[in-house]
């Protein structure tokens, strides 16, 4: 697929170990271990999974701030894997990036103005004026008002700081915007309002999202794709009614029944649940075969000996991909 | 009722910035008022000498007649023209003849002097050193952690005094030895805190649209180093003027020009023979400054804070 903003194939991400007196590498943490994935413009993917299975760190070698181990990375058709120097400039001004903690993303030292500003001023956009204009409009645009430009970032609210990191990311007019656990930080009742706001800029500025979350009920909400991420792993990914109508991944099942359901006449009794044992393995020493087999429900010697591909198993021309040995595709029976 | 405010509620301005409302907590610490008073009467009078108003070092050098005159003491003296005059000394006379209170105030200017250069030089090159180990990490880190660890391994008074020994006694001589012994608690806190300020959210935010690095360590975590900068400035400020005093007193330090140091030194032989005027006033002025320097320094920190400030 050309038209693709954004192919990502068989993305590594390891980070070293260093130990002893000289710092010799002693091992490797696999946060992104071989994770493919094509993002259409206009798609909104869903990246979900518990803490710690490497979302966050794909999200952040997906806009370059780590460097990439081993795979390879198209934008808009051009490589940007191992890019350098000029060669990153369409990641550091197509990309825009959302953080997670808006206590944390904004400098304290700096007016709202100066830090919407900054990306501005990198990438020598615009006259100082035609900037605070800029500034002015985004900041009615992202539901703050204009004279709150002179403002620090103290003087606001958790939700309102979270529309300033929200302005930044879309200064520069980016295609691509990485919104790394974007909501988590608030309180439920302001994550609706954000993400509310998420899905007006996307229809307002054509905007492609990658949308990290560890809350499968906020990615629904938002995604149009959702990939269910586990140990550095893509397990499951499909569309995001397909996913959760008909997730065939186990680790999916097992999260989505982990959702916490109002109505106790709709709730299913304790022992029918498959909760998950245990806890994440280690991404340093991570099992063999399937990732999952430790924790698997159904899992069968295979798991612990043969790793499973990514398969698509969709029907009707739609896809859904899973990796697991046991999942079945639709029409045959086991 | 009487429902006074807590004394440390600074209600919000729109648009303030850290620093004003730290300035504007510091304004209402009157404790932190009366002694930064205190210390700008000094800083007032470290001046005056400075530019040679009063108490120059050659009025402070110059006997003034006979030796160990007691404070307030009346004494006969002679005039070139042989003729006798009578006069009254305020402060007293050291063994030679010289006014204990013009030597007491031109220390002031010593004191000041000293302060003022090695905190500055010590700041100076533990922040630049701390802030480039902390942020750009790997083999930079790597030896500038090791000088560090060399350096704190010596203990402070030999490196001193090998200091003081190369580049000869007096006022340089100190100047150096404090300033290049003193920044290494600089450079290890700053260190610290780039490598915390460095994973902040708000500095990966300007490494995703490209900031450069070094406009991320003077845009991003320098203004976030100020209260540390503040806090070590006058933190090794007060450590100088003490340190300086003890250096002094050990025959290391400054020679030749009055200091209190040097003055508690010369005089202390004189305190067994009753003549307490000397030691006495160099430790009174001393520690008035270092008391209400410490006190500043407090309500400093308390005022600028981050974590205290609202």
């Amino acid at each position: 697929m050309s038209d693709a903003l954004l192919e990502v194939k068989d993305l590594k991400k390891h980070f070293p170990i260093k130990g002893g007196v000289l710092r010799k590498t002693v091992g490797q943490v696999y946060a992104v271990d071989g994770v493919s994935f094509t993002l259409m413009p206009g798609e909104t993917l869903g990246l979900v999974g518990e803490s710690g299975c490497g979302k966050s760190t794909l999200g952040r070698t997906i806009i370059r701030l780590y460097d990439v181990t081993a795979g390879e990375m198209k934008f808009q058709g051009k490589d940007i894997a191992y890019a350098t120097g000029k060669g990153l400039l369409p990641v550091r001004r197509d990309m825009g990036m959302i953080f997670q903690d808006p206590y944390a993303s904004l400098n304290p030292r700096m007016t709202v103005a100066q830090i919407i500003e900054a990306p501005m001023e990198v990438h020598k956009k615009g006259a100082p004026a035609e900037r605070k204009d800029l500034i002015a409009e985004l900041l009615e645009v992202v539901g703050l008002r204009a004279k709150m430009a002179n403002r620090y970032p103290h003087e606001f609210s958790g939700g309102q700081r979270q529309r300033i990191g929200i302005a930044r990311a879309l200064i520069l007019q980016p295609k691509l915007v990485i919104a790394d656990e974007p909501v988590s930080a608030l309180d439920v009742s302001i994550q609706a309002q954000v993400i509310n706001l998420m899905m007006r800029l996307k229809d307002q500025f054509k905007l492609t999202y990658i949308f990290i979350a560890h809350d499968l009920a906020v990615v629904e909400h938002i995604s149009t794709t959702v990939a269910v991420m586990y140990l550095g792993h893509i397990m499951e990914k499909a569309s995001s009614k397909t996913l959760y109508a008909n997730p065939k991944h186990p680790y999916t099942r097992a999260l989505i029944e982990s959702i916490p359901i109002a109505d106790p006449r709709k709730r299913k009794p304790p022992e029918e649940k498959k909760t998950l044992r245990g806890d994440i393995p280690s991404p340093i020493t991570p099992p063999s075969g399937c990732v999952f087999h430790t924790r698997c429900p159904i899992a069968e010697e295979r798991c612990r000996v043969e790793v499973p591909a990514l398969r698509d198993l969709g029907a009707g021309g739609e896809e859904h991909w899973v990796k697991c040995h046991l999942a079945e595709p639709p029409g045959e029976t086991s | 009722m009487t429902a006074a405010a807590p004394a440390k509620f600074v209600e919000p301005r729109y648009g303030e910035s850290l620093f004003r409302k730290s300035a504007r907590k510091f304004r209402r610490d009157r404790l932190g008022m009366a002694s930064l008073s205190i210390v700008g009467v000094y800083a007032v009078i470290a001046l005056c000498v400075k530019i040679g108003l009063f108490a120059t070092l050659d009025a402070a050098t110059t006997p003034v007649g006979r030796q160990h005159v007691a404070p307030g003491q009346t004494y006969q003296h002679i005039l070139a023209d042989k003729s006798v005059e009578e006069r009254t000394s305020w402060f007293g006379t050291d063994i030679r003849g010289n006014d204990v209170g013009l030597k007491l105030i031109y220390s002031i200017k010593q004191a000041f002097a000293i302060g003022i250069l090695v905190a500055f030089f010590s700041v100076l090159i533990g922040v630049v050193l701390g802030a480039i180990s902390g942020y750009f990490g790997g083999k930079t880190d790597d030896f500038l952690l090791w000088v560090y660890t060399s350096m704190s391994s010596v203990p402070y008074i030999l490196w001193i005094i090998a200091i003081s020994y190369a580049f000869g006694k007096g006022f340089t001589g100190v100047v150096i030895a404090l300033s290049s012994t003193f920044w290494v608690g600089i450079y290890f806190n700053i260190r610290a805190e780039v490598q915390r300020l460095k994973e902040m959210e708000f500095v990966l935010a300007s490494e995703s649209f490209g900031m450069g690095k070094m406009h991320i360590i003077f845009r991003d975590i320098m203004p976030n180093l100020t209260h540390l900068i503040s806090i070590f400035l006058s933190l090794n400020f007060i450590a100088a003027i003490k340190n300086e005093v003890i250096l002094s007193f050990l025959g290391l330090g400054i020679a030749g020009e009055p200091s209190w140091g040097a003055m508690i030194s010369s005089a202390r032989l004189d305190l067994l023979a009753g003549k307490w005027w000397e030691v006495t006033g160099a430790t009174i002025l001393l520690f008035i400054l270092v008391m209400a320097f410490n006190l500043f320094t407090d309500s400093l920190q308390d005022a600028f804070d981050p974590k205290k400030v609202g």
